[in-house]
């Protein structure tokens, strides 16, 4: 999965093989990386590469800052709803009603789903909401992973409708 | 005659406001600190053993608020007023107020104040009783021939300067007398535009100046005693970053002419309490009286931490009329202390000041370094005042291990949420002059291109990614109204080390 990130103001693209909240693999600039969490407590971040070990200061606010090798980074995804604009509105687009945690993606790219069918189940104010297919159709894109925290308004999984 | 003082009102504010709270407790003094409604849940605001807030307003209506601030000390039963640095610190006017209250100035008298406020009348004082000034004219004939003459007295180079001026306007330096009256001319032009007055100032002009102050403490029973030099050379736009001491350019004999220069000076003008005489050091070792500045100054941690003596009791004690238990004898410096303000400003970018929320500060990673910073993670940084956050003084055996210190612990306050000099203060530490010790006032601009940023490295980046990939499994920081770091932490995940 492509994905772009602004890293002190520099837009970078990579690629995501594998992303869970312990595992991440991505390429980047035609390198291959894999880390592990080794460590997340508070502030601090360890991060293992192979025998590599690094110990990183993170906040997350509205963006995110980080002390990586004693410099200062900060960090943030190109703007969501400015690359939701370029998309047509309408069915297809399950969009998440609130803020929360993915807690379980119930489906996998490429397949069929019908109208009605649970495809994603959120977590919000200690409660579980569904995210129901709108439109009969394939799974196009799932956008989150199990685990990771969402804002209200983003969109979740894209399906491409049977009747397109 | 002695007066204890039992409770003290801070007129001040972040971190000095802390400082002087600390030594409170330390002495067993209640405590009263001002806060303005914005700064509601900034530390100092209920620090203190009482607290008032001043509401909204302009500085004139809340820390320049002279009747407002003696009514509340009045009104808290404060013995004292502890004005901090800068605000009310050196206002004359204010230290007869208080007195005239019935309650305790916690600094100089109102005379001392005046006379070293004064450009004009504090030199003509320094060169009364023997002390060096910048060689310069400062009289009323100014024929262009005769400023020439005045010029060549006092050997070129020299700084022609608007007596009525300020922020650089109306000045030029001139290096031979062939580019003098052309200068002249256009200096007048340029004063009578931005001040009305084409009155000028022919002073020395020093190439390479260095910042060299003394510490100075005197009581009420004619102890005059200096607690050493520090060097503040290290500044931008006259505002300091760094400082240190020893001064890496005095040998002890230089110190010796130059602390006794200082304590001849508060002998002569019957100083009482903490002050500094601030000198300008040239290329060829003479010194010259610059000012003295009345008050507690910014970088006193420095010294405090290589004297091991603590400034805030000192001016309570000499406050309360007790004499200095010190004799200068006793006072000795040891090892090295640096010390370096962070500033919500981004140095890479004009030195923009930065406004946002604090996320996270970090901790200093040894005890005997010593943080003074004026707020804590969720507080709004705003440009309402001072854009700094925080002075970070570290010591050691040696100047190169001081160096090593500071770089080590800056690694350990990110203040991350928002854009600080720490990492331009790093670049300084690491430059070769600086740890030479070669420093002037010109130092960052003479070094700017050692001092641009670097980028990061591809494995840098690497580990950027992953961060942000990690931290999208933890939630958005959240601090409430108070502050309070409400964030639910429970993703909070902890592995066995591997």
């Amino acid at each position: 999965m492509q994905k772009k990130l602004i890293i002190n103001q520099n837009e970078i693209t990579f690629d995501i093989i594998d992303k869970s909240s312990k595992l991440i693999r991505f390429s980047y600039n035609d390198q291959d990386y894999e880390f592990e969490l080794n460590k997340l407590n508070g502030a601090e971040m360890t991060l293992k590469n192979g025998t590599d070990v690094f110990s990183t200061l993170f906040a997350k606010g509205k963006k995110t800052f980080a002390l990586i090798d004693g410099k200062d980074v900060e960090l943030e995804y190109p703007s969501k709803s400015s690359a939701r604009k370029a998309q047509t509105e309408g069915p297809g687009r399950m969009i998440s009603p609130l803020p929360g945690k993915v807690l379980k993606v119930m489906v996998k790219q490429d397949e069929n789903v019908k109208l009605g069918q649970t495809l994603v189940v959120v977590e919000a104010m200690k409660m579980e909401h569904a995210i129901k297919a709108n439109c009969a159709g394939v799974i196009k894109k799932i956008f989150y992973a199990e685990g990771e925290q969402i804002t209200a308004g983003v969109e979740l999984v894209k399906i491409e409708s049977d009747t397109q | 005659m002695t007066k204890q003082i039992k409770k003290i009102l801070i007129a001040n504010r972040s971190e000095i406001a802390l400082r002087v709270i600390k030594t409170c407790q330390e002495m067993g003094i209640k405590t009263v600190t001002l806060y303005t409604s914005k700064e509601s849940d900034l530390p100092h605001a209920k620090a203190g053993d009482e607290s008032f807030n001043f509401g909204q307003g302009s500085l004139a209506d809340t820390y320049l608020n002279q009747e407002k601030i003696i009514e509340l000390a009045l009104k808290s039963n404060a013995c004292a007023i502890h004005p901090g640095y800068g605000f009310l610190s050196e206002n004359a006017l204010f230290c007869k107020k208080v007195k005239a209250a019935g309650l305790i100035f916690i600094g100089p008298s109102e005379e001392s104040m005046q006379l070293m406020g004064s450009k004009k009348n504090s030199k003509q004082k320094m060169q009364e009783i023997g002390v060096p000034v910048v060689p310069g004219y400062h009289g009323e004939i100014q024929e262009a021939d005769y400023l020439l003459k005045e010029a060549k007295k006092i050997g070129f180079p020299v700084l022609i300067k608007a007596s009525a001026g300020g922020g650089g306007k109306g000045m030029r330096v001139v290096h031979q007398e062939s580019e003098f009256n052309e200068s002249l001319a256009s200096a007048k032009r340029e004063a009578k535009n931005a001040f009305g007055d084409e009155v000028m100032l022919i002073e020395k002009y020093i190439m390479q100046p260095r910042h060299i102050e003394v510490q100075v403490l005197s009581d009420s029973h004619g102890h005059h005693l200096h607690l050493f030099e520090r060097e503040c050379s290290i500044q931008r736009r006259h505002q300091k970053i760094i400082e240190e001491t020893p001064s890496p350019a005095l040998t002890e004999n230089k110190r010796k002419e130059m602390t006794d220069s200082a304590i001849n000076i508060t002998k002569n003008i019957n100083y009482l309490g903490a002050g500094t005489v601030e000198f300008i050091f040239d290329e060829n070792d003479n010194f010259y009286f610059l000012e003295m500045n009345t008050r507690l100054q910014v970088e006193h941690p420095v010294t405090e931490m290589v004297v091991g003596i603590d400034l805030v009791k000192q001016q309570i004690l000499v406050a309360q009329g007790e004499a200095l238990s010190l004799s200068q004898e006793q006072i000795k410096q040891t090892g090295h202390a640096i010390e370096v303000r962070i500033y919500a400003e981004d140095p890479d970018n004009s030195f923009m000041p930065s406004t946002d929320r604090i996320l996270y500060i970090g901790q200093t990673a040894k005890e005997q370094s010593r943080l003074d910073c004026g707020y804590k993670d969720g507080n709004m940084v705003s440009t309402d005042f001072d854009p700094m956050l925080a002075k970070l003084s570290c010591w050691g055996d040696d100047r190169n291990q001081a160096i090593n210190e500071v770089l080590n612990e800056l690694d350990h306050l990110p203040f991350l949420g928002l854009i600080t000099n720490r990492d331009y203060l790093k670049r300084i530490l690491k430059t070769n002059k600086f740890v030479d010790g070669e420093l002037s006032t010109n130092f960052v601009n003479d070094y700017k291109d050692q001092l641009a940023p670097q980028e990061l490295n591809e494995r840098q980046v690497a580990v950027a990614i992953a961060t942000m990939m990690f931290a999208d499994f933890t939630p958005e920081l959240n601090f409430n109204k108070q502050g309070q770091n409400k964030t639910a932490w429970d993703r909070l995940i902890q592995f066995r080390n591997v």
